[in-house]
């Protein structure tokens, strides 16, 4: 068995709306059932038990290696705990070659699996021993490691419940809610608005308390120290029980509370003086250890935090305790699980010994034994949540303190008796304040109930309602994509959106082209959509990127689908015909927001057919009103769009809106249907996002399809008295559509220069040539610059077989270079004549016709 | 008797005094003996404290030029006021900002008052101190080590830890206007007070969000983003060995930069040469080694605050290979040079990264010439303080920075300042105080109020003791939730402390007793206790007003001091002052039939009759009045409209009966 291109797809694509993970496995003639390899399935079923069945029972389909395999990498990921479901296995044309497709929660994990799956399959197959267990922890380490953390998880849950899309922007906790210029970003516990100022004053402890008591708001007295006779002094001048912290420091590290004796806190400023150069010795307040978060200005979670500690039972020694403890699953080793294990260091020893404990002592029954002076939950320490239980004034002058150093998600760390009662009436404090809290304590207490705080950090970045959401516009199809997108898009920038575009000659931003080349990939899509200028996305959707690697962007507002037609590219990645082409395209039909709209062309049929997949509205485009499918969504009272009297009319119910072609110069006239057919599908997206029916009209007036908006997409240029069009089209109907536009210009003598490319089927070459044979008098053969897997010569040659038949064509030249083809061409022209160049290389090629255009037309002003 | 100058008490005034609208120090000082030696009656005197203090001749003093100081020592001038100016220059000469100085007899014999600016009042001190150890040593012939005590003081300027982009930042400050001070011992400055504050520390304001921070600092993740938004950028690798070195360079194919840590970069011409590579690479030091392509000849750097090119140098790099630039090349300004296109990049670089102050350091061949019409990248954001550092040497940059980085935070001329409503006199302050609180609070906004006995924010008290005044009037205006702020300051505590705020919008002055005296102080006359009280009206802002006691003579001499408007108030209209203050269309508040009159000139907006009792009685207790038509004059000048003026009036009658 061979497993190659795998490929990883990131969004939503035609297998399903997860990443999946997507392979192609070639099985030799005996691994096409595994029915054939006697005990296979035993050995394989003794090796993974959990691999359950292969197959429904009662179907007596071959199970082949490939389906096993496929099995095999989706249940080691869900049984090392990955949400996982969906996986599948389809045959290709080719007998022993699979499609195997299975989701994945995190892509590394997912590759992994699938070699732990055909390392799997190889032990089965050869009898050798496979470590399931190995495979299963690493699987799981290794998901651990890469996946977002609990506090950052229960962030972006919430935002996912809240239908706001998501992006992680790193490895680690870094990620961007929201589209273009609607993003907001955190990072785990921080948000984009917490300032740098407002953290750096948290971690100072001296200035956050001298500020917060300068606020009036209850701190425990005492001050900084320089050396250990000093602490001494400080706590003799407190009087009473200490606590000696460093003063820049976090999660508990060197802190030592509730000490009275010298030499305790000689220790202690020892134990500080390492974490920081600046040491503070304060008043110790009695009580428990507390924990407010504020979000925004509210309280949305309180939990007391205990240290670590074990019950003594009278029979286990401490050692042993300790591994009890430790043994529970939600007890890992950092901050990816909601509790960590508790550490047995010198500090623990100390805290025992303090006690009257080591290690080896066996505590009475119901004995507390404390193994650390802190409660942090990252040195082992669980909470108890005690939000109902916050006394209001409480509440209010932790608001206070979070608000006073400026921090929007803030954990307020005080010590009092009880929560159920203000800090004033209890000799209460506040000792510090902490930017990106840790959450895990609010979301999984030890003990008590789960508090929503994902949900009140999101809350803070997207009021009631937002979705962080900018209008997404996909658009796929054959022929017309680009000028449909950049038509789309200059009437959302008549709206006085700033719009962000992926065409295949690049990215464009409020019109600036950011990036050359074909753009209209998920890459291309993501930057769109991260960028802080964007305030509308049209994006060109390409087969090639969905093949690769699924959809950019989870949900589209609208999705176009210009037409299918005789298809295009056929031949390549599986896609052998118009119906696998559709099932390609139909994706992003299929990813429809349900409030949103597809727009398909009524008079394909396979378009049209995409209908039924689409969760939200359509809205039918074609020139014939009279179809059946119009009429039937007419009668529906559904919208649709038609041109009838010289006018594209948008229908709704009994409600018309004529836009006269007259007034769309892209048309000119209406006589370039295939213009026509894309004003009609462009129109209908503009219709779908509400687009005012006046600013529609004044965009259609002023798009003009030019070298320059719209290069290789018809631009018509003045020769010396003769008509010239240049046009990228490449495909049977897209040449179909010139010829027609053509047909309808008056024109003496008729030329075409044509290469086409290789990239495709010999028939559908041929069909190109077939078309222009009858319509053209004199034709140009050029070999193209990218033969594309084709031999020298060989694509001149298809094309002059199709123009064997041909009706109307009477000269014929085969030229080298596409240059040269152009200016053979130009030579020949007389006023009144018209000449089609299908371009190639489409940047240089129009930059040499529009120079020797220029220069045709400068000698007619000379003379 | 030994000749000796005494200093018997030091008074610290932190905000506008009785001398000037800066923080000095007040000195008392016995000069004793030498009430009877003017300075031209020791000999040697002059000369010798002329050669301790050469810079002495620049001082002008009453002559108005320089050398007038000099020309009274020789008629003939006494040691206070010699003890002013040498302080002074001392100050000088260590750099201390501050040029205020006042010398005036009291009414005790060879007892003068010495006040001096006092940006830091440690420093002052210790300025005061020497300059009398000084002034003797010249009296007395002794050597005295006048560049040890200048060394002293500037050492101990250098200890307060400001750098000078701090002093910067306070220095634009006050030209815009904004108040400004310091929180805690380090470079945190509060900007406004109350709810409109912002803190700001160097470059990182409140807007300056930490995430931006961090992906900034991370050059891969800063370019992923920038890159993915089209923006030009410099490619680089890390090398952790000369062979990671080597390859990168090889890579790169033409001329590369090696640069580490905060090494000079180095360029290397030829990238397949492993002997230049290897050298260079030791001679980076330890830090990790990047390499990059030499795309184009000169690295800027762009200062973006709000979206705005600010400042922008060029850092020409050097030609040869492993030639280090000199290290004083001036930082060329060109600023006025960038391309547009130059100044979006960068404008969007920051808004990608999400930084409102950012550094953008690039490279290209012309900076006055579109990016996209030549080589040119950017090399990575950082933030504005090591860029602050490197332009320091230009006098115009620092300035101009400041003062951007405080237009952005504080836009159209905003000053972050709050509603301030100061109140001073002999008596009835605290009951003018409470009632005015009372009814500012029924504006919706939350009060502050700073009085003897604490801070209270509405009705509650905040809890904890301050000392004095000035540091409950810090506190409060520190306090986050106060959107007007009233601030009970009495005589003495304007005299011993200074007002705890530089401006104010309303300044109420309800009378003086021209008969207070506070002897520790040196005041002991009429004309000194006005001088006192006059700072209440001295500092209202020329968009505030005055609210005065028509009534008092003292406090109507006040009158014409006022840079904003004022409103005389009194308990009968026909009181003169009111009749003369209305003529000229100014306004007054007074009491005409038990009815409170908002006056305006010739116009009269007569309140209702009070229905509960115990108001109207209210107006019958002459003290009641003056309370009432003080509070209600400093309210309507807040703009509290009259209904609720009356409102509130009515309501907290009951109180004011409680304060009696």
């Amino acid at each position: 068995m061979e497993v190659d291109r795998i490929r990883a797809l990131r969004g939503p694509n035609l297998w399903c709306r997860h990443t999946a993970l997507e392979a192609v496995v070639t099985c030799r003639a005996a691994e096409i059932s595994i029915a054939n390899s006697a005990g296979f399935e035993d050995r394989l079923r003794a090796r993974f038990p959990e691999i359950d069945v292969l197959q429904p029972t009662g179907q007596g389909t071959p199970v082949s290696l490939a389906q096993v395999l496929e099995l095999a990498t989706l249940r080691l990921q869900a049984y090392a705990g990955c949400p996982v479901t969906f996986s599948r296995c389809s045959p290709t044309l080719e007998p022993g070659t699979f499609q195997i497709v299975v989701e994945y929660s995190e892509e590394v994990v997912g590759r992994l699996a699938l070699e732990l799956a055909q390392t799997l399959c190889a032990a089965a197959a050869n009898d050798t021993p496979f470590d399931l267990h190995a495979a299963l922890t690493q699987l799981r380490e290794l998901d651990e490691d890469v996946r977002l953390g609990p506090s950052t998880g229960a962030i972006v849950n919430a935002g996912v419940a809240r239908g706001i899309p998501y992006r992680r922007l790193t490895e680690g906790s870094l990620v961007q809610f929201g589209w273009g210029s609607r993003q907001r970003r955190i990072q785990a516990a921080d948000t984009d608005r917490t300032s740098v100022i407002a953290e750096t004053l948290a971690q100072d402890k001296e200035l956050t308390k001298s500020i917060l008591a300068t606020a009036g708001i209850p701190v425990p007295g005492g001050r900084p120290v320089i050396s250990a006779e000093d602490a001494v002094a400080a706590a003799q001048e407190i009087g009473g029980r200490v606590v000696v912290k460093p003063r820049f420091g976090n999660q508990g590290k060197g802190v030592t509370v509730n000490i009275e004796t010298p030499e305790q806190i000689t220790a202690a400023y020892a134990s500080a003086r390492e974490g920081s150069d600046e040491v503070l010795v304060e008043r110790f307040i009695p009580g428990h250890d507390y924990r407010v978060l504020v979000i925004g200005n509210a309280v949305v979670a309180a939990a007391r935090r205990e240290p670590p500690h074990v019950n003594g039972d009278g029979v286990h020694n401490v050692r042993e305790l300790i591994d009890e403890v430790n043994s529970d699953p939600r007890r890992g080793s950092g901050h990816a699980t909601s509790l960590t294990k508790i550490k047995l260091d010198e500090i623990a020893r100390a805290s025992l010994a303090d006690q009257g404990y080591d290690i080896d002592s066996i505590p009475p029954r119901g004995a507390r034994v404390i193994l650390r002076n802190n409660s942090n939950l990252s040195t082992g320490g669980t909470a108890t949540d005690v939000t109902d239980d916050v006394h209001p004034e409480l509440a209010a002058r932790a608001i206070e303190a979070a608000q006073t150093i400026g921090l929007d998600v803030c954990g307020v760390d005080m010590v009092c008796e009880s929560v159920l009662k203000p800090l004033e009436e209890q000799s209460g404090g506040i000792v510090e304040v902490n930017a990106a809290p840790g959450l895990r304590m609010h979301l999984a207490p030890a003990f008590g109930k789960s508090r929503p705080v994902g949900e009140a950090i999101i809350s803070t970045l997207f009021g009631p309602g937002e979705d962080g959401r900018i209008p997404v516009v996909a658009v796929t199809g054959t022929n017309g994509k680009t000028t449909t997108v950049r038509l789309i898009a200059h009437l959302l920038t008549g709206c006085g959106l700033r719009v962000g575009m992926t065409t295949t000659d690049g990215v464009y931003v409020a019109d600036q082209r950011i990036d050359t080349g074909d753009c209209s990939g998920p890459r291309s899509a993501r930057s769109v959509l991260s960028h802080p200028d964007v305030d509308a996305a049209v994006l060109e959707t390409a087969r090639g990127g969905l093949l690769r690697e699924g959809l950019g962007f989870d949900r589209c507002r609208v999705a176009v689908v210009t037409n299918i037609g005789k298809g295009d590219h056929l031949g390549l990645n599986f896609i052998t015909n118009v119906d696998d082409l559709a099932i390609l395209k139909r994706v992003i039909v299929q990813n429809v927001a349900p409030d949103g709209y597809a727009v398909l062309n009524a008079a394909d049929p396979i378009t049209a057919g995409m209908a039924a997949g689409c969760p939200g509205a359509v809205i039918f485009f074609a020139a014939d009103r009279t179809l059946p499918l119009m009429a039937t969504h007419q009668a529906r009272g559904r919208r649709l769009v038609f041109v009838e009297n010289d006018a594209v009319v948008a229908m709704e119910g009994g409600v018309e809106h004529r836009l006269p072609l007259a007034r769309i110069p892209l048309t000119r006239r209406g006589a370039l249907g295939f213009q026509v057919e894309n004003v009609m599908a462009a129109v209908a997206a503009a219709w779908a996002l509400e687009i005012d029916w006046q600013l529609i009209a004044a965009g259609l007036s002023s798009f003009n399809s030019d070298v320059a908006t719209a290069p290789g997409r018809f631009n018509v240029f003045d020769y010396r008295g003769a008509t010239l069009i240049a046009d990228y089209g490449h495909n049977p109907d897209a040449i179909g559509a010139l010829v027609k536009a053509v047909e309808a210009l008056p024109a003496r003598r008729r030329t075409v220069v044509i290469s086409g490319a290789g990239d495709r089927r010999d028939e559908d070459i041929l069909g190109q040539s077939v078309i222009l044979g009858d319509a053209f008098d004199h034709v140009i053969l050029y070999e193209d610059q990218c033969q594309r897997g084709r031999a020298a010569g060989e694509v001149i040659k298809l094309l002059r077989d199709g123009l064997a038949g041909a009706k109307r064509t009477r000269h014929i030249e085969e030229i080298k270079g596409e240059f040269r083809a152009i200016d053979t061409a130009l030579a020949a022209l007389k006023p009144g004549d018209l000449c089609l160049i299908l371009i190639d290389q489409v940047e240089e090629a129009l930059a040499h016709l529009t120079a020797q255009v220029a220069s045709a037309n400068s000698d007619v002003i000379a003379h | 008797m030994a000749k000796h100058i005494e200093i018997i008490r030091i008074t610290p005034l932190r905000g506008p005094n009785r001398w000037t609208y800066r923080p000095v120090l007040e000195a008392v000082v016995d000069i004793g003996e030498l009430e009877d030696y003017p300075s031209n009656t020791l000999d040697g005197f002059v000369g010798r404290l002329s050669a301790y203090l050469p810079s002495l001749s620049e001082h002008r003093c009453s002559y108005g030029e320089p050398g007038g100081f000099l020309r009274r020592l020789d008629e003939g001038t006494w040691s206070g006021h010699i003890l002013e100016h040498v302080t002074l220059e001392l100050q000088n000469l260590a750099g201390i900002p501050g040029g205020f100085g006042r010398a005036r007899e009291t009414s005790k014999h060879a007892v003068y008052t010495v006040v001096i600016s006092a940006f830091d009042e440690h420093l002052t001190e210790i300025a005061l101190l020497s300059a009398r150890d000084l002034v003797m040593a010249a009296i007395e012939d002794r050597p005295f080590e006048v560049a040890a005590a200048i060394e002293n003081l500037k050492t101990r300027r250098d200890a307060l830890g400001l750098s000078p982009i701090t002093l910067g930042l306070i220095a634009a400050a006050e030209q815009r206007g904004i108040p400004c001070r310091r929180l805690g011992a380090g470079e945190l400055l509060q900007l406004g007070h109350g709810a409109n504050q912002q803190c700001l520390r160097l470059t990182d304001t409140e807007r300056t969000s930490a995430i931006a921070d961090g992906i900034a600092r991370d050059r891969e993740l800063c370019h992923e983003l920038l890159g993915s938004c089209g923006l030009p950028l410099v490619k680089f690798t890390r090398a952790a060995s000369v062979d990671a070195a080597c390859r990168a360079a090889a890579d790169y194919g033409d001329a590369v930069v090696m640069k580490a840590g905060t090494a000079v970069p180095q360029i290397v011409v030829d990238p397949g040469d492993r002997g230049v590579i290897e050298r260079v690479f030791n001679a980076l030091g330890d830090d990790e080694t990047v390499i990059e392509p030499f795309l184009a000849a000169h690295e800027y750097r762009l200062l973006m605050v709000g979206g705005k090119l600010i400042w922008a140098i060029e850092e020409p790099r050097g030609v040869a290979p492993a030639r280090p630039r000199p290290s004083s090349a001036a930082t060329l300004e060109v600023t006025d040079r960038v391309h547009p296109s130059f100044v979006q990049v960068a404008a969007l670089a920051a808004r990608v990264v999400g930084l409102n102050i950012a550094v953008v350091a690039c490279v290209a061949e012309h900076i006055d010439r579109p990016v996209t019409e030549q080589a040119a990248g950017i090399i990575d954001l950082t933030s504005g303080a090591s860029f602050l550092s490197a332009v320091m040497p230009s006098p115009e940059a620092l300035p101009r920075i400041c003062d951007a980085i405080l237009g952005h935070l504080f836009p159209l001329g905003t000053t972050g300042r709050l509603p301030l409503v100061g109140i001073t006199g002999a008596s009835d302050t605290s009951a003018t105080a409470a009632l005015l609180g009372r009814l500012l609070q029924l504006s919706g906004k939350r009060v502050g109020r700073a009085a003897p006995d604490g801070i209270y924010v509405d009705q509650r008290r905040l809890p904890g003791r301050t000392k004095t005044v000035w540091e409950a009037t810090q506190r409060l205006l520190a306090n986050r939730w106060v959107e007007i702020a009233v601030v009970e300051n009495g005589t003495g505590a304007i005299a011993g402390e200074g007002l705890g705020y530089d401006r104010c919008a309303v300044g109420v002055v309800t009378n003086m007793d021209p008969n207070a005296t506070f002897p520790q102080l040196a005041i002991d006359n009429p004309d000194q206790v006005y001088a006192v009280l006059r700072t209440q009206v001295d500092v209202v802002l020329p968009t505030g007003i005055a609210v005065l006691n028509g009534v008092d003579p003292w406090v109507m001499r006040m009158l014409p001091l006022c840079d904003g408007e004022v409103i005389v108030y009194a308990a009968l209209g026909y009181t003169a002052a009111v009749i003369e203050h209305r003529a000229r269309g100014g306004r007054a508040v007074f009491v005409r039939a038990g009815r409170l009159v908002l006056a305006r000139g010739a116009e009269e907006m007569v309140l209702p009759e009070f229905t509960r009792a115990d108001a109207a009685s209210n107006f019958n207790r002459n003290g009641d009045v003056q309370t009432i038509t003080a509070a209600a004059a400093a309210a309507w000048a807040l703009e509290l409209p009259a209904e609720l003026i009356h409102a509130g009036l009515e309501t907290y009658a009951g109180e004011l009966a409680a304060t009696r």
